[in-house]
């Protein structure tokens, strides 16, 4: 790299066309003016920079990956929704007669689907299933 | 409702209002102006620029917050001008401005994000510019191994 001291007010030349002048210099700034025929284009470095990182994040290629891998993963997201909607768990609810079995079932699912007596009742085990309709079968 | 047809997310039905203008481009692409920020549910919290001209042209952003919290930005008079905000008004970013960084994606290299080139959106009139942080020393290509590509889904 060619260094070069210069005060303000003086220049230098690049080529014959392109002329730089040192216009003002405050403290870590400095103030240049340019002529160069039209057909030079002058660009701030950053502008360069961002001009070719937005270029380069344009490509199309590694996007497609992207969102596949996306979908990909919205697939997976689904399986394990549709794995959990539509498996049955088994909860056992064991105790001693009338102590609040069918009590708390019934407390869960938000309505009286059991029915509660003093006397001895749901004696027998007893499946709770979901459906969409009520229905009870007795085997 | 207008009709975009994109190459890489189908054809979208969009609203006008959620366009952003970018009244003096991208550089590079300085004659594309509009934009429609898109997600897709599991793209989250990817945000998508759709080029309203050019159904192919499309940029991979993310909020700056997710990729640096200390992230300072820097607006000049200039940015504000182009960007219709005062300069005594407050600045928050998700209230009255977006702070978006550009992702490169490669396929051989991790992605990066251009921290010194963020685009600001003015959400109150959608106007929008990518200002360059010349004085904050922030990288085109900050690293993102690690951190928002495993962002959970």
């Amino acid at each position: 790299m060619l260094i070069i001291r210069r005060r303000v007010s003086e220049a230098i030349l690049i080529g014959d066309e392109v002329e730089i002048q040192v216009m003002d210099l405050s403290p870590g700034r400095v103030k240049l003016g340019i002529l160069a025929p039209k057909h030079v284009t002058i660009l701030r470095k950053e502008v360069k920079l961002t001009a070719e990182q937005n270029r380069a994040a344009s490509q199309v290629a590694p996007l497609e990956g992207l969102i596949r891998e996306m979908r990909g993963r919205g697939m997976e997201v689904m399986a394990i929704y549709q794995r959990l909607r539509d498996a049955k768990y088994r909860v056992v609810f064991l105790g001693a007669y009338n102590v609040g079995k069918s009590t708390l079932i019934n407390a869960y699912l938000g309505d009286e689907y059991l029915p509660r007596v003093l006397e001895e009742c749901t004696t027998k085990i007893t499946h709770v299933l979901r459906g969409d309709a009520m229905s009870a079968t007795l085997r | 409702m207008p009709r975009l047809e994109t190459a890489h997310f189908g054809t979208l039905d969009y609203d006008e209002q959620a366009l952003i203008e970018f009244p003096a481009g991208l550089p590079a692409f300085d004659q594309e102006r509009l934009f429609l920020p898109y997600e897709q549910g599991c793209s989250k919290p990817f945000l998508f620029l759709q080029s309203l001209a050019r159904p192919d042209l499309v940029f991979v952003t993310l909020p700056v917050e997710l990729v640096d919290p200390a992230y300072r930005l820097t607006l000049s008079p200039e940015d504000l001008a182009l960007l219709g905000l005062e300069e005594s008004s407050p600045l928050r970013l998700g209230q009255e401005i977006l702070c978006l960084v550009i992702v490169t994606l490669r396929e051989d290299r991790p992605p990066t994000a251009n921290l010194m080139s963020p685009v600001v959106v003015n959400l109150a009139n959608r106007r929008a510019a990518q200002v360059i942080q010349t004085e904050t020393g922030y990288s085109h290509q900050h690293s993102l191994a690690g951190s928002a590509q495993e962002a959970p889904c």
